[in-house]
């Protein structure tokens, strides 16, 4: 019964003294009070607890379904003729359920300037007119098996990288970046964004399509676990992961019958767009979370977006219920000539990084992001090394070679985040709060524990025995 | 006066920590209404019954601290909290290498077999569990767990085959090691099972001083043998001793169980290939194969001795003490197992105390004595606020000096248990305290026992001294002392 003789004290120091002295192997432990020592959320853990066993299964069965994701870019098309519910009318936007008058800024802009793209309206002040007439519907892009970064736009006519999960079969899509700075998903919406808009709709993503047609898709999973290899974490640096992309178009391009200029002329803006891989990782990631939803039992968080006013949450067991609290505010560096002033609270789809395990849970890969997003080299590694307490598994892709080529941590459980009051580390741009401005910089903050406890509240009702809608499910 | 209240946002710190550091302001600014505590709702609440609570409190959460005073002078109440800060300070060492604390669930990734747990009662729960889903053995030296959360975790600690000590379990032995309070006692073929802490720490240093000695003490909390609890841990630990090859003998110690759990215990002693010796203290049966029932504590170790060696005999005290007829006994303990033991001794006297064996005898008020009564000053009502009178001598040193203010009291009966976890000067802080009740009433008689082996880290006979040279007439073991002060007092 006691096999060995190692003790570990979790309490009164007095009594880890007391077996130190008497040549005892003993571990000191540091006890901190469940949910900072809320007692209605400690009765919540305490009920969740009787049915750890039932959670550990589903758990464990997420995480597998994570890590036996494989997604493939198959295709890249229009939004319009691929995103399930896609209508001509329709914007989708980032982060949970929104109505335009409380949209933020930066998100504003890019819905106005998308209806100006797609020909809706002549100018931005129609635009306005036409979203207050009510005419236009707003949805988020989780709801379309989509995400977007930062503002999140998509409209009709946009392309969108169509990318497979081989695993489970499932698609997720997202839209193919436009570079830094003056970009309609920082909420700028000039002519020249509008231009570029429409140069990668009638140029750039029909040579893609064409090409990646033609393979048997790309595997997106191989590049990023190579580049968190090479000092990405494929959220906020995605300098290495995009040269690997250009890697496998190269030839592709070379065998087909695209003209050298054309080439020329989209490598020139890929080269020039370290953030290029970005849209295409979190159509991956998207893929690959959504694998785990609806899993009964299951604590796991399948979505975390934020759509610039609130950040919201939706856990594998309560299906597509959004848990949602005020969005936070970013600490972080910024563009000549802009401030903390300027900034508009956090925002975008970019967190499904961190959802499949990349991006903060993978900055320890990337110390040189800090020079982007603020902080030291230091920091990324405690940063990522605080996401193994709250998440449920670790990664069997995603490696850090700093700790020794340790998984990522992987698979954010609402319960370790309650119970240790510690939320998911978020790294991400920062827009300028009005529209038509565009990024100012980028930064760090954590996800509001606010939307885990509600999200907790309610995974413990769900799981109660005679929850006959759970019960009956077959998984 | 006012009341002041500083909070710490975001401070959690154990209630022993934050304790010592008023402690540290009371002693310095000589006041006496400081108290530190987490804001805890039960917190709040007992600030307020204090009456030291102000609205500053009131809006304070759960996860910080506050910092409670009443004082008139509002630069004093901010010089009281630097104070307070700096002895916290000096308490919690700010950073520790990273491999010496761990957080917990890391540690409980290693080889580790057995958790000591010393939490707030409410947050164990939660903590054993994951330690007991781990497959580690636990001891939970808390108090205020609840019923409700102790059945849950032994019945989950006997589903997985771990073992579940206490919860408000003061003492185990564990290979050798002493958990919570616990003598230094020789390694032997002795195994026991106790229910409470100083009735292990008791019977294991009779069993010392006899030259036998244990193989494993296991400490099962006092309300493992009622029927809701169903012994589930003593029937365990009972299985563990059947199987263990250093253990030939088995001495259970505890309060008398629930008639059908009593049943299954003694059923499963009679079953056993091992000898037995029980003191269900106040239910004395008639002995059976290989079974004897004992009396007391000493009795028991004494049996248990006897089952190897016959000649043994535990030494005794020759004192000369005269008799004081008309005066009050007032008994002052720090371990509850011995205030029991006391009570039965003497159960044919009109004795009150706060946990009386006959409910009629119930103290009305713990806090003040009442014709012979005997006080267990590590009840909950002493615990709120204070450390155990084991390792803080604050309560029981004030209540000395206040029983010899009293003329009609004619003794004090004490415990001092050495012993690791234990104060490391426990018969010095005691005896300041007879010294200045000496001065106030010097007709007073002070009768106590020493609970410790020549081996325990205080140094007996230097304990021993230090209660002499005051005039404490001291005993070996808490039934000669009760026997002593009987003689002086009816």
């Amino acid at each position: 019964m006691f096999e060995n003789e190692r003790i570990i004290n979790l309490g009164l120091e007095w009594f880890y003294n007391t077996l130190k002295k008497q040549g005892a192997d003993v571990l000191n432990a540091k006890f901190s009070p469940p949910a900072g020592g809320d007692e209605e959320m400690i009765k919540t853990l305490t009920k969740i607890s009787t049915f750890s066993e039932k959670v550990k299964e589903a758990n464990d069965k997420a995480l597998k379904m994570l890590n036996e994701s494989r997604p493939f870019l198959v295709d890249v098309a229009r939004a319009g003729d691929v995103i399930p519910g896609m209508k001509k009318n329709l914007i989708l936007h980032a982060g949970p359920p929104i109505e335009w008058e409380r949209m933020c800024g930066p998100v504003k802009g890019a819905v106005l300037g998308a209806l100006v793209y797609e020909g809706l309206a002549k100018n931005l002040q129609e635009a306005e007119k036409i979203v207050e007439s009510g005419d236009i519907e707003f949805s988020p892009c989780h709801h379309h098996s989509a995400v977007g970064p930062m503002a999140g736009v998509v409209s009709y006519s946009m392309w969108v990288y169509v990318v497979e999960n081989k695993a489970f079969g499932n698609r997720a899509f997202c839209t193919l970046n436009e570079g830094l700075g003056k970009v309609l998903r920082f909420g700028a919406n000039s002519d020249d964004v509008l231009k570029r808009l429409k140069w990668m709709e009638e140029v750039l993503a029909p040579t893609l399509s064409e090409v990646v047609k033609k393979t048997e898709g790309i595997d997106i999973k191989a590049i990023t676990s190579q580049a968190l290899m090479m000092g990405d974490e494929c959220h906020n640096r995605n300098v290495a992961a995009t040269n690997m992309f250009l890697k496998e178009l190269l030839p592709l391009f070379l065998e087909s019958a695209v003209s050298k200029t054309l080439i020329k002329e989209i490598t020139d803006f890929i080269s020039e767009n370290p953030h290029t891989y970005l849209n295409l990782s979190m159509a991956a990631c998207k893929s690959t979370a959504d694998a785990i939803a609806n899993i009964p039992y299951c604590s796991l968080v399948w979505a975390m977006a934020r759509n610039g006013t609130d950040i919201g949450i939706r856990v594998s067991a309560t299906g597509d219920e959004w848990f949602t609290a005020p969005a936070g505010m970013p600490k972080g560096l910024y563009f000549a000539g802009f401030d903390e002033e300027d900034a508009n609270p956090d925002l975008g789809d970019s967190t499904i990084s961190e959802t499949a395990g990349i991006g903060a849970n993978a900055m320890a890969s990337a110390p040189a992001i800090v020079k982007f997003v603020g902080g030291t080299p230091e920091d990324a590694m405690r940063y990522t090394k605080k996401m193994y307490e709250i998440c449920w598994g670790e990664s069997r892709n995603f490696q850090i070679p700093y700790f020794n080529f340790r998984g990522t941590p992987l698979g954010f459980d609402i319960i370790k985040i309650v119970a240790k009051q510690t939320a998911p580390f978020i790294n991400t741009g920062i827009a300028h709060k009005e529209a038509g401005i565009g990024q100012v910089g980028a930064g760090l903050l954590f996800a509001s524990m606010e939307c885990f406890t509600k999200a907790l509240k309610k995974f413990a009702e769900t799981i109660q025995p005679g929850n006959r809608q759970f019960e009956d499910k077959e998984w | 006066m006012a009341v002041k209240n500083f909070v710490v946002k975001e401070s959690y710190n154990d209630s022993v920590v934050l304790m010592n550091a008023a402690n540290v302001v009371r002693k310095k600014f000589g006041v006496k209404d400081v108290s530190a505590v987490m804001a805890t709702p039960q917190n709040l609440e007992l600030l307020s019954s204090l009456g030291l609570l102000s609205d500053g409190g009131k809006s304070a959460a759960s996860s910080d601290l506050i910092f409670a005073v009443k004082t008139n002078d509002e630069s004093a109440a901010a010089e009281m909290f630097k104070e307070f800060k700096s002895a916290l300070a000096a308490a919690v060492p700010a950073e520790k290498s990273e491999g010496e604390i761990k957080n917990f669930d890391e540690a409980l990734d290693s080889d580790a077999s057995l958790i000591l747990i010393s939490i707030p009662g409410w947050y164990v729960r939660a903590e054993a569990e994951k330690a007991i889903r781990k497959g580690k053995n636990v001891m939970v030296f808390s108090d205020n767990v609840s019923l409700e959360d102790e059945i849950f975790l032994k019945n989950l600690a006997k589903e997985k085959n771990v073992l579940f000590m206490g919860p408000d379990c003061g003492t185990s032995i564990i290979n050798g090691k002493g958990l919570g309070f616990a003598n230094v006692v020789r390694k032997g073929n002795i195994g026991i099972v106790g229910a409470s802490g100083s009735g292990i720490q008791e019977v294991t240093t009779i069993i010392h001083k006899l030259g036998f000695g244990i193989s494993q003490a296991i400490g099962v909390g006092g309300r493992d043998i009622k029927k809701e609890v169903g012994a589930i841990s003593m029937k365990q630990a009972l299985d563990f001793f059947e199987t263990d090859s250093e253990t030939e003998a088995v001495v259970i110690i505890s309060k008398p169980p629930d008639e059908a759990v009593a049943a299954e215990i003694i059923e499963k002693a009679k079953n056993s290939k091992k000898k037995y010796v029980i003191n269900f203290l106040t239910l004395e049966l008639k002995d059976f194969e290989n079974i004897s029932f004992a009396s007391t504590l000493e009795d028991a170790a004494l049996k248990a001795c006897r089952l190897f060696d016959e000649r043994v005999e535990v030494a005794k005290e020759d004192v000369n003490l005269k008799k004081i007829g008309g005066k009050f006994l007032r008994g002052l303990y720090s371990g509850g197992t011995l205030n029991y033991e006391a009570l039965y001794i003497l159960r044919n006297f009109e004795i009150y105390s706060n946990t009386p064996i006959d409910k009629s005898r119930k103290m009305k008020n713990p806090f003040k004595s009442e014709g012979h009564c005997l006080v267990d000053m590590g009840e909950d009502e002493f615990t709120r606020g204070y450390p155990h009178p084991m390792m803080d001598f604050t309560l029981r040193n004030q209540r000395i000096v206040a029983e010899a203010r009293n003329p009609d009291v004619g003794v004090i009966l004490l415990d001092c248990a050495l012993g690791w976890g234990c104060h490391p000067d426990p018969a010095g802080e005691l005896a300041g305290a007879v010294a200045e009740a000496k001065k106030i009433n010097p007709e007073i008689v002070f009768i106590t026992s020493i609970t410790g082996t020549d081996a325990d880290p205080q140094d007996y006979a230097q304990q021993k001294k230090k209660f002499e040279d005051t005039g404490v007439f001291v005993f070996p073991t808490n039934r000669q002392a009760v026997l002593a002060a009987k003689e002086v007092v009816f």
